[in-house]
């Protein structure tokens, strides 16, 4: 047998070192993939032992200021005077107390001493009377065994009890008496307990007073409660804080298998209120970090917000976007890294996250940027070329209509045909009853069209609405003939923004031949008569006043470049006069709704005085004869504008329209436009103004059913990358270069926000390096008016418009009042209620901010409708709206408000906005509907004279400032007609309001502290007229009723008696 | 450059880098070995003596060595050494690259390049010259076949056991032929080279994914200008419609014919060439030629094809109205 | 014993003790020395030899039978070609691909434990691996890897026996089945890719079943597809895909084919490769060179002679 040959290569080599080396090699690998497992994976470990010694660190620096804090308060005189009263209090309660207690122990040691003998006792007796139960009733043994019982009862016990005064008395009882005895023990131990709780309750109520004290003078936590953080953070165990959130359907965006999973609180640990309270706030200079890259530990920045979305409901990441379950590296867990769809929002677009849910809100609290953004969206006619899910979809609803009743009427006509031929048929039938059923068939079928008829009827209803409330952006394009100096229209295409910097009409990037040939087309197109009635000059002076006091310029502005002044709704006013028609002007600003000619949607085209006379009626046209002649239907018989008609007689609205002609450049001198005439231009600019989608924010013959030429929107923010296209720039974009050929601070720009905002700071962008000879193959959207900060709002709007991927109970969607205020918002926004008044607490109207409003003009403003829904009654409300004059006859005024010089305007909104306006303010100011106005007691004469004296009292001389009808007297008038109130008012805002106005309207001219508390009642806090003595009742509540049942004599009468008023006459 | 590390830094396309070297390393490290043993056999064909007596291996050899040596430990220890190198190449892999996970699928999102795993990107190459229906069913269907009748084919009995080169030149050609360059080289130029829209882009060259080529590929007919209108002459009035159709048809076969026949005759002289190769030759039975000229035919059209495409652009040679070669 | 200290008193009682106390003493050393013995060489315990049945000893017998006494080692013969021990000659291919197999087989495994093959779970799993399961990376990454790494295994295998001659006779079948091997190793590879329900995934499988539809016959754009009434809807690729397109259904026949069908069959070939490769003589070489002047020139198949491996060498 061989052995192993000592030099034979293959037999002797030894491996073992290589083994060896490799086994090692084994274990490192091994060892490393343990170490990457634990914590080449796991970096949030060092970031919460981090954040534990740097929170510590604060803590520490942070309790004996607030100990030092609450020194202070502690010293404080009220505080001290709340703690004295406590301590009188307990002072006060001793004596008894300590009686009390002494009583309380003697009787726990009586009754610890009776309680075994007086259970012994009991137990045998009960026993007895169990076994005498069992025996059958009248029987002897029963018998029997009831006197065993008895017995028991007399049985006496040896019993040695302590007395109040401290000694033994030793007694010989029986149960009866060791019952009765330890009965009455409890009972009284019972009464002293609830004694003792009365006597105390003085001291714990004022402990409490001094308590709350000191909560609301204390700001932050106490020493005690930030020395339990500490522990807390002392003893903090490094693990992953993660929130689960269970939606019903997961499985959408990033929701696993197992729901929502975010982790984001494994390194921002200062979002986590286990360890910072919602009350505190940690910022990277407590932690004395400034780079929070390195050390995200800061506090939520808007704790409201975590307030109303719980992250233990929420997550973090629906909201903020990011991978919330990866948390192996920062860009992981941030979603900063290709083929994550859903990245970290960046800091300035964050408020992108609450359109995801809030898409269908106009206003979003705690959302400044995004509501920014959709204001613009929405006011710079982003919205004429660009489809938006829940933005003004008229043009489209008003086609469907359309479309609808074109349908039915056909249908009609086939019906109408056939009815006849039905009858036919039955002449000729065969016999009776098949003619019966074809005369059946033919009623039913007029039995249908009339039903037709109701629908159309319903249709045209919806029609006019819709009518009323299609707005367009821009101007309407068919009276240019009418308004527009001619060779103004080609320079402004090509200058626009020069020519008025602050417009929101975007800059079209067009060759001059494009210009001409649209230029031209337009003037061609427009309509050319019945020609304007030729005005007098105005009186430019007082035009201009009127300018400032009737509220213009709470839309429009005036003045250009640092002297801009008004709102920016509208356009800015200040080279009015370079481009428009005197007579033309004129009768827009007395009517601005007012058109030359009434569109008809059915037969596409405006009609004539011809189409009238064909029916021998007159040329009236406006809403209430909005019937077209030829069809029935209904036409537009406004212009598209949202500006309002201010009422001003046709005299003011010269003098407006005299001012605004005299602003303009005096430099201002445009070449002649001769081609404007040439008809051979008219097709290519049709073309042109179709490719430019011009329709889309104007009003233009021939255009008006043009549908938007833009991409829709509603879901671009999760428009797949590959999907934008970013030309000639995708390399850049990935590289980081901008097509400035700067370095982007950000690094690459390769994603929608980066696309977006290129885009809008010049839409042009992408056709760098393309060759692009013909100007239709370029892109065509045009250079949007906008600010660096509007192109982040917009951003940040764009990059929230995405498609769902949340579970459905993440959206907004209330069904409640909240829905009202939801749509509500939408009508306040498209007609710039805010402009005037103040709707919501917190924001400022236009005019608020003017400076011929400020100190004591104040009065002079709108009225704040803050409280509006619980002011006024909503039928009144929605009559108002309809009809700010209140008045069919005199309209020159304000309905309300004759006193004020600005002008509640009439917006001769569509039914179903005024609904809308009534809901929101009703919800707005948590206003159940419908309203019941509730039923007030009639005033007794007592009463009444009572009522009327103090109406007239100096010291409260209502008549002084509330305007009466009486023109003499409402010269002086600062404040509604009472006789208003009863259909206007509800009691109890009234109410409310005479008692503390400043409350309800900050500022107010209405004086505070009309009543003072007496009791349980409000009464005049003045000198009381001797009628007084016999009333009981609340003056407040008598007033309010007084005034709701006050009738125009009654006025006149009280008129004549007050003082002032009286002065006055 | 950076279009190329772009592509080579791709996780999945790691395993293609590995090839690319191990390839090269494999070769030389097998042909040195076949160089020794050739050196060794035509020392021993020139001495017949020798021949008889040595021991017939380039390994040293020594009388009284053991012939077999036993399997524990001699080559168990060899198969435990390899086992936990490739563990740990294995596992300092995985710890150090990430498997790549993209967007979750996307029907409406079609990627661009949207390419096959890589081991199958040499047949997605193959797409660009022939259709769908060679490329990705006839082709690998062949490849299998043609591996699986390699044994049967192959009637040289010599190099059984041992690298060597000069025993077997034909069949080692073939095979790197097929294998280096048809496959292995396909793969690399269809990780490499092809990108967006899956045209070519040299490694200096980013993917631009608006990149557009312009290239008319005709076929062989056109270039012709078969049109069937001399056919059209012979066929009856009925058939006149598909003259066209029937001329292409019919002159397709021809130019396949003639490849068929000198491809044939090319692999015949390759096969008669040298004496041995000659003797190798006489041993094979004829279903052993026939089936190896079916083979090698084909194969040989493939690098036909590609540059018939990228030289002339031709798409088809033989059009008909059910399939086009 | 009575008998040696029959009669003494009390010193025999307490010599006895003594005695006793010393048998004792003597007793114990000798188990403890026992049972040192044992701990020194533990292939003497009864538990080693109820493990291991043969006793190991630097003898051949006991090194051929180590071999060929234990089920995982026997796949190799006791005894091989010296040569065949160099690393040069075979480069260790089939071997790592047999190994990477079974390191696939166990991730894979583990792997399955966190996936669910359907639509809604299993990106969200991929997901669920990556950042939540233990070593959920680490073992996703190893499969992946592996996966690709056995390709490349299979090819230099397949390479190397091309490059020895090792399918020629007797061996010509084991390298069918060797073809077919790496044809299911490519398919396993590529069933798997589906699998995460990613974008690379889906279209890489999209591209490569829509080759399906251009087989002849079978699918409705291949040659005579249509005319044999091959619709998108029954050809072969539907078949494959268990629908017009890339879906649950596919992802459910991808997890099936991956998991399971294919791993089965596989095994089985596998297992056919090495008893064949044992049953066609061990491994081909380094075999005696041949000599062209060697060459028997009869024509046609010649009858196969089994021999061990290495025996035949000097069977002139």
């Amino acid at each position: 047998m061989p052995e192993t040959h000592s030099d034979d290569p293959v037999q002797s080599r030894s491996m073992s070192g290589a083994l060896l080396i490799s086994a090692f090699l084994l274990m490192l690998t091994v060892a490393w993939s343990l170490y990457d497992e634990f914590y080449g994976l796991r970096p949030w470990r060092s970031y919460q032992r981090e954040f534990a010694n740097v929170y510590a660190k604060y803590l520490r620096k942070k309790m004996p200021e607030q100990r030092d804090r609450e020194k202070v308060i502690r010293s404080s005189a009220e505080y001290q005077q709340l703690k004295q009263i406590v301590d009188n209090a307990e002072e006060a309660a001793k004596p008894r107390l300590r009686e009390i207690d002494r009583e309380s122990a003697y009787l726990d040691k009586r009754l610890a001493a009776i309680q075994d003998t007086f259970t012994t006792a009991r137990g045998k007796v009960t026993a007895l009377i169990y076994e005498a139960e069992l025996a059958p009733l009248d029987s002897a043994s029963r018998k029997s065994r009831l006197e065993e019982v008895d017995k028991a009862k007399r049985e006496t016990y040896a019993l040695e009890l302590p007395t109040a005064d401290a000694r033994v008395e030793k007694l010989k009882w029986n149960f009866t008496q060791i019952d009765s005895e330890f009965t009455t023990l409890k009972a009284r131990k019972a009464a002293l307990v609830a004694e003792r709780g009365d006597v105390l309750k003085a001291a714990k109520d004022a402990r409490e007073k001094r308590d709350a004290y000191f909560q609301e003078k204390m700001e932050g936590l106490t020493a005690d409660q930030l020395g339990g953080l500490l522990r807390a953070a002392e003893g903090l165990d490094v693990s992953i804080h993660q929130v689960n959130v269970n939606p019903t359907n997961a499985g959408l965006n990033n929701f696993g298998s197992g729901g929502l999973v975010d982790r984001c609180q494994s390194c921002h640990m200062g979002t986590d209120s286990k360890f910072v309270p919602l009350a505190m706030t940690l910022t990277k200079k407590d932690l004395g970090l400034e780079r929070s890259k390195d050390a995200p530990f800061t506090s939520h920045p808007e704790p409201e917000l975590l307030k109303i979305h719980d992250p233990e409901k929420f997550g973090c990441s629906p909201c903020h976007g990011g991978n919330g379950r990866a948390i192996d590296s920062v860009e992981k867990g941030h979603g900063r890294y290709e083929h994550w769809l859903w990245p970290l929002h960046y800091a300035e677009n964050y408020q992108a996250g609450c359109q995801t849910c809030h898409a269908a809100d106009m206003v979003t609290e705690h959302a400044p940027v995004l509501n920014h953004g959709k204001e613009l969206f929405r006011s710079r006619g982003c919205i004429g070329c660009h489809k938006f899910e829940g933005f003004d979809d008229q043009p489209e609803r008003l086609l469907a209509t359309r479309q609808q009743i074109l349908q039915i009427e056909k249908q009609k006509k086939e019906y109408e045909i056939e009815i006849p031929r039905l009858n036919r048929q039955a002449d000729q039938a065969p016999d009776n009853e098949t003619a019966q059923k074809l005369n059946g068939q033919a009623t039913n079928l007029a039995v249908r069209i009339s039903g037709m008829d109701a629908k159309v009827e319903q249709l045209d209803r919806k029609s006019r609405s819709l009518l009323r409330e299609d707005k367009k952006v821009g101007p309407d394009l068919k009276e240019v003939r009418m308004k527009i100096r001619k060779e103004w229209i080609p320079y402004w295409l090509g200058h626009t923004h020069e020519f008025r910097p602050t417009t929101k009409m975007p800059q079209f990037r067009l060759e001059p031949d494009q210009i001409q040939a649209i230029a031209a087309f337009i003037w061609q197109s427009g309509v050319a008569g019945p020609g304007l009635t030729k005005q007098q000059p105005g009186n430019a002076a007082h035009g201009k006043d009127l300018l400032q006091t009737r509220g213009c310029l709470a839309c429009h502005s005036i003045g250009e470049g640092s002297n801009v002044l008004g709102g920016t709704f509208a356009a800015n006013l200040s080279r009015v006069g370079e481009k428009d028609n005197y007579d033309y002007l004129v009768r827009w600003v007395h009517n601005p709704r007012e058109r030359t000619r009434p569109y008809c949607p059915f037969e596409k085209r405006d009609l004539g005085p011809e189409d009238y006379a064909k029916h021998g009626l007159p040329f009236l046209f406006d809403l209430d004869h909005s019937k077209c002649p030829n069809d029935g239907h209904p036409l537009q018989v406004q212009q598209p504008t949202v500006m309002p008609n201010l009422r001003l007689s046709i005299e003011d609205a010269r003098d407006v329209a005299g001012y605004l002609i005299t602003l303009k450049h005096s430099d201002a001198n445009y070449d002649a436009a001769s081609f404007m005439d040439d008809p051979k231009l008219k097709g290519a600019g049709l073309k042109l103004v179709k490719f430019y989608g011009c329709a889309g924010c104007h009003e233009i013959s021939g255009l008006e059913d043009e549908s938007r030429i833009g991409t829709e929107l509603t879901t671009e923010g999760s428009k797949p990358i590959e999907r934008l296209d970013f030309a000639r720039l995708t390399e850049d974009a990935q590289r980081g270069v901008l097509p400035d050929e700067k370095k982007a601070p950000r690094g690459s720009w390769y994603d929608q926000k980066g696309f977006f905002e290129q885009k809008l700071k010049n839409p042009a962008v992408y056709d760098k390096e393309k060759y692009r000879p013909n100007p239709l193959d370029r892109l065509k959207m045009p250079k949007p008016n906008v600010t660096d900060t509007d192109i982040t709002a917009l951003v940040t709007f764009l990059l929230g418009s995405v498609d769902q991927q949340l579970p459905r109970e993440y959206y907004y969607k209330p069904a409640d009042a909240r829905r009202d205020i939801q749509e509500g918002w939408w009508i306040v926004t498209k007609y710039n209620c805010v402009g005037c008044h103040q709707v919501r607490i917190g924001q400022q109207s236009v005019l608020q901010t003017l400076p011929q409003y400020q100190g004591d003009n104040k009065i002079g403003l709108p009225p704040v409708l803050t409280s509006e829904g619980a002011r006024v009654d909503p039928a009144w409300l929605q009559r108002f709206l309809a009809n700010p004059a209140l008045s069919t006859t005199d309209t020159n005024r304000n309905g309300v408000r004759s006193y004020l010089q600005v002008r509640m305007p009439t917006f001769s909104l569509s039914d179903e906005e005024i609904q809308k306006l009534v809901r929101f303010f009703a919800a707005a100011s948590s206003q159940e509907s419908p309203y019941v106005p509730p039923k007030l007691d009639t005033l007794t004469d007592a009463e009444r004279t009572l009522a009327r004296q103090l109406f007239t009292s100096p010291a409260a001389p209502c008549l002084k400032c509330h305007a009466t009808g009486n023109p003499a007297h409402d010269k002086t008038a600062t404040a509604p007609n009472f006789l208003l109130a009863r259909n206007r008012l509800k009691p109890a805002w009234t109410n409310r309001w005479i008692l503390d106005p400043a409350r309800i309207a900050p500022g107010t001219a209405m004086p505070s502290g009309l009543f003072r508390r007496e009791g349980e009642r409000w009464i005049f806090n003045g000198p009381l007229p001797a009628v007084a003595k016999s009333f009981t009742g609340d003056y407040s509540d008598l007033l309010v009723r007084y005034m709701f049942q006050l009738t125009p004599e009654e006025q006149r009468m009280l008129l004549s008696r007050t003082p002032a008023a009286a002065g006055s006459k | 450059m950076h279009q190329l590390w772009e592509i080579a830094s791709q996780p999945d396309n790691v395993p293609i880098v590995a090839l690319l070297f191990l390839m090269p390393f494999y070769i030389w490290y097998a042909f040195r070995q076949a160089v020794q043993t050739d050196k060794l056999i035509l020392q021993l064909e020139t001495n017949p003596a020798l021949a008889k007596t040595h021991h017939r291996k380039v390994f040293p050899w020594k009388a009284g060595w053991d012939r077999e040596v036993h399997v524990w430990p001699y080559l168990m220890r060899i198969e435990f050494l390899v086992a936990i190198i490739v563990t740990v190449i294995l596992m300092i892999w995985s710890i150090t690259l990430n498997a790549p996970l993209e967007e979750p699928a996307n029907p409406n999102l079609t990627m661009n390049p949207a390419k096959a795993p890589w081991y199958f990107l040499g047949l997605q190459e193959m797409l660009v010259y022939f259709d769908p229906w060679i490329a990705g069913v006839v082709m690998p269907t062949l490849i299998i076949g043609g591996l699986m009748v390699i044994p049967y084919i192959d009637a040289n009995p010599l190099g059984n056991g041992y690298y060597t080169y000069r025993q077997r030149r034909f069949a080692i050609w073939t095979f790197l032929f097929g294998f280096i360059f048809l496959w292995v080289l396909m793969i690399v130029i269809g990780t490499f080279i092809r990108g967006p829209g899956w045209m070519w882009f040299w490694p200096s060259q980013t993917w631009d994914h608006n990149r557009l080529e312009f290239a008319v590929n005709r076929n062989l007919d056109q270039i012709f200008g078969i049109d069937g209108s001399w056919l059209a002459h012979v066929l009856p009035q009925s058939w006149r419609g598909g003259a066209a159709i029937w001329a292409r048809t019919i002159f397709g076969i021809f130019p396949l014919g003639v490849y068929a026949v000198l491809a044939a005759f090319f692999v015949h002289w390759l096969c008669v060439r040298t004496e041995f190769s000659r003797k190798i030759y006489q041993r094979m039975s004829l279903v052993q030629i026939v089936t190896l000229q079916i083979f090698m035919v084909t194969m040989l059209s493939l690098p036909v094809k590609i540059l018939l495409r990228l030289l002339f652009r031709i798409k088809y040679i033989w059009v008909t109205p059910w399939f086009s070669v | 014993m009575p008998e040696e200290n029959g009669g003494k008193g009390r010193t025999g009682l307490l010599g006895k003790v003594q005695q006793d106390a010393k048998a004792l003493k003597e007793f114990v050393k000798e188990k403890g020395k026992e049972g040192l013995e044992g701990l020194k060489d533990p292939e003497k315990t009864q538990v080693y030899r109820s493990i291991f049945r043969v006793k190991h000893e630097d003898t051949p017998r006991s090194r051929a039978l180590s071999v060929l006494t234990n089920v995982f080692f026997h796949l190799h013969p006791a005894k091989i070609n010296r040569d065949a021990v160099r690393y040069s000659y075979t480069w260790g291919m089939g071997g790592i691909t047999f190994y990477l197999f079974i390191v696939l087989t166990f991730t894979g495994v583990l792997l399955m434990f966190y996936y669910h093959p359907t639509k809604i779970q299993a990106f969200r799993d991929i997901l669920y691996l990556e950042n939540d399961v233990p070593f959920g990376k680490l073992l996703r990454n190893m499969h992946r890897w592996a996966a690709h790494l056995m390709i490349i295994a299979v090819w230099l295998h397949m390479f190397r026996v091309f490059l020895t001659g090792s399918y020629k006779r007797p061996r010509e079948f084991n390298w069918c089945i060797g073809v077919i091997l790496m044809v299911l190793t490519l398919l396993l590879s590529f069933t798997g890719y589906l699998l995460p329900d990613d974008q690379l995934g889906f279209w890489a499988v999209t591209v490569g079943t829509n080759m399906a539809r251009a087989t002849p016959l079978l699918g409705h754009e291949g040659p005579f597809g249509s005319q044999l009434g091959m619709t998108p809807y029954n050809d072969v690729r539907f078949a494959l895909l268990g629908g017009s397109i890339v879906d649950a259904n596919a992802l459910l026949r991808a997890y099936i084919w991956h998991c399971i069908a294919i791993p089965l069959i596989a095994a089985v070939f596998m297992g056919l490769h090495f008893w064949r490769v044992r049953k066609d003589g061990g491994i081909s070489g380094p075999a005696p060179v041949m000599l062209a002047s060697e060459i028997k020139d009869e024509k046609g198949p010649r009858p196969v002679i089994m021999k061990p491996s290495g025996l035949d060498q000097h069977s002139r």
